[in-house]
């Protein structure tokens, strides 16, 4: 009898919030390899991940959540030089007042900066992805939307106590740096010719970032709430490719 | 003395002299050996063609020297740079952008983000929106033709991807005529190089643009823009008032005009483009003559003899007989390192402390985020009972 090929969802932490919304329920149309914890298809210091080891027959659609935190390795913390960039609507963000003295990087010379720290980490793995799975049914899905609330990262700093003495980085500014960080794996998948999942608008409050009820308890990751949005856009996104 | 060679021919010309009443034979006679063409090494030695005779100044390994001008003084500035001279540059990208992509986007390229400036009425246009003379119009910027973004007018080509919105550029804009203002105020010598006479005018501003509307962005309306081809009087004027102005903040600066031997890439005059070169060249070097000769503390590098004598054969230009190849920058700052300098080229300017100390703190910072990064996405999938 043939076997019904599932979907894969691979990547680092941020699949763990679409495991733990399937948790509840037995599901077997998908697999989920969280990275992090297999060693033995990851070698995080060669940026290698073992493809071979993955037996790509079992997989009908492929779905990428490789790595996914620059516009937070970036943007959380204040950076010792602070900076401004452009945005669309509201011209600069934040924006400079009389007793702020920011640097700006032009928005255009900001996501160059992302695109070349990202391509041989994260766009470098995607790269390798498409070229292991192909094209045809395979897509990004991006990272969740950055938690904008500053009472949530100081009740949650987590690992970033410390550094947070620099100041968390204005809301506005992180959340255009992941505008930028969007388009930046925008672009990969449009180069590569495969598909890309947004974060669920349902996930997002009024200022872009993620709602409360969709954040986990730390500054940067979301939950099992989230999840499972994602884990419908999946799903949705196989039975419209099937 | 035996003359065994024709008087002319001989290394020391000695003609007859009138001693009690001081009289050569004929005027040449007694001139020096670069007024000759027949003494010329460089017609069989070209890479041995020095045409500078006196040079006005010597460079210090820290003298701050502010380039500005054609694509030609592109050359000049990267390698001042190379070679260790104090090339000032004034517009940086914040630390925390990499060097390529700063490098990409223009930062570097000249003492500030101005772009090329192929005219003297540009220059000093910009060096009066610099010190505030003149105001920019409010909302005076382009659409791109290609891309959704907009573009500055006075610097089209400055930024791959352009600005994203009206007030982005005119904030960058604002920084970058500080950074121009920092860079003229702080020069000790300013090389200019003059490009073109060929310009397109804003009509109701009078601003020069370095592009035809429409090239790259904006629209060409006829109503809105004209085309100017400067004269000489026109150049001469715009160049001395640009040298003023700037010694209005900074008396003491030093100035050294080159002409950029780069013939132009489209004429508008109904006439052949190598015609409108010459005529362009042949005013932009008498401009840059009449200047020198009439102000203090200003002179003429002969880069464009350089590049463009016939001792080199056509070697200094690349295969479309426009661009120069860098046997011919070579040539050109090889004479500029031996006549104007005494220290040896080679020897690197350090870095600054504070540009140093500033990038070991973005990298630190960088690498102290990534791994706090690193730690919390292990911690994730601990938390999930799978590690």
């Amino acid at each position: 009898m043939k076997r019904q090929k599932k979907a894969l969802l691979i990547g680092m932490s941020h699949v763990v919030a679409v495991q733990k919304s399937l948790a509840k329920q037995p599901f077997d149309w998908i697999d989920i390899i969280d990275l992090n914890a297999r060693e033995n298809l990851f070698n995080n210091n060669t940026n290698k991940i073992y493809w071979s080891k993955i037996d790509k027959s079992y997989y009908s659609n492929v779905f990428l959540s490789l790595r996914g935190q620059y516009h937070n390795v970036m943007g959380l913390v204040e950076n010792p030089v602070p900076f401004s960039t452009g945005e669309c609507e509201k011209g600069l963000v934040p924006a400079v007042s009389s007793a702020e003295s920011r640097i700006l990087i032009p928005s255009q010379v900001l996501q160059d900066h992302i695109d070349n720290e990202i391509s041989d980490l994260q766009l470098a793995l995607i790269d390798q992805a498409v070229e292991y799975f192909g094209q045809h049914g395979t897509a990004i899905v991006n990272s969740p939307p950055p938690i904008l609330s500053e009472k949530h990262i100081l009740e949650h700093p987590g690992i970033f106590r410390a550094k947070l003495r620099n100041g968390i980085t204005p809301s506005s500014l992180r959340a255009r740096i992941y505008e930028l960080y969007t388009n930046v794996i925008e672009n990969r998948a449009k180069k590569l010719g495969i598909g890309m999942i947004y974060a669920p608008e349902d996930s997002r409050d009024a200022d872009g970032g993620l709602k409360l009820e969709m954040r986990s308890q730390d500054p940067t990751h979301a939950n099992e709430n989230y999840g499972a949005l994602v884990a419908d856009q999946i799903r949705n996104w196989v039975d419209r490719h099937a | 003395m035996k003359i065994t060679e024709p008087l002319w021919q001989t290394k020391f010309v000695i003609g007859w002299i009138d001693m009690r009443n001081n009289r050569r034979s004929n005027p040449y006679l007694g001139l020096p050996r670069y007024q000759f063409w027949k003494n010329e090494i460089g017609a069989t030695e070209p890479s041995q063609f020095d045409p500078v005779v006196q040079p006005a100044f010597k460079l210090q390994k820290n003298t701050k020297i502010v380039t500005a001008g054609s694509c030609f003084a592109q050359h000049l500035a990267r390698r001042l740079s190379e070679a260790g001279f104090n090339h000032l540059v004034t517009e940086n990208a914040h630390p925390l952008v990499s060097k390529d992509v700063a490098t990409r986007h223009n930062y570097g390229v000249f003492s500030a983000r101005y772009g090329n400036i192929y005219n003297s009425l540009q220059f000093l246009q910009l060096v009066e929106r610099a010190i505030g003379q003149v105001k920019t119009p409010t909302g005076f910027a382009w659409k791109s033709n290609a891309e959704n973004c907009y573009l500055d007018p006075f610097r089209p080509q400055i930024q791959p991807g352009g600005y994203v919105s009206i007030q982005e550029m005119e904030a960058d804009r604002e920084a970058h005529l500080s950074a121009t203002l920092e860079a003229i105020s702080n020069a000790e010598l300013f090389v200019f190089t003059l490009g073109l006479t060929e310009a397109w005018v804003h009509r109701q501003t009078g601003f020069v643009l370095p592009l035809a509307p429409g090239v790259v962005g904006g629209k060409y309306e006829e109503s809105e823009f004209e085309f100017k081809n400067f004269t000489l009087e026109e150049t001469v004027d715009s160049l001395r008032g640009a040298i003023r102005l700037i010694r209005s903040v900074n008396p003491e600066v030093e100035f050294l005009v080159t002409v950029s031997p780069v013939p132009l890439n489209a004429t508008y005059e109904n006439r052949h483009v190598f015609v409108s070169t010459t005529i362009s060249k042949s005013v932009l070097r008498l401009a840059a003559e009449y200047v020198c000769n009439s102000e203090d503390r200003c002179s003429y590098f002969p880069s464009y003899e350089i590049i463009t004598s016939p001792f080199s054969r056509g070697a200094y230009y690349m295969s479309d007989c426009r661009q120069v190849a860098d046997i011919g920058v070579d040539h050109v700052m090889r004479v500029f390192f031996d006549n104007y300098t005494t220290e040896n080229p080679s020897l690197a300017v350090n870095a600054s402390d504070d540009r140093v100390l500033v990038d070991r703190v973005q990298q630190s910072h960088a690498i102290e985020m990534q791994k706090a990064i690193n730690i919390l996405c292990d911690e994730e999938s601990i938390s999930d009972g799978r590690k």
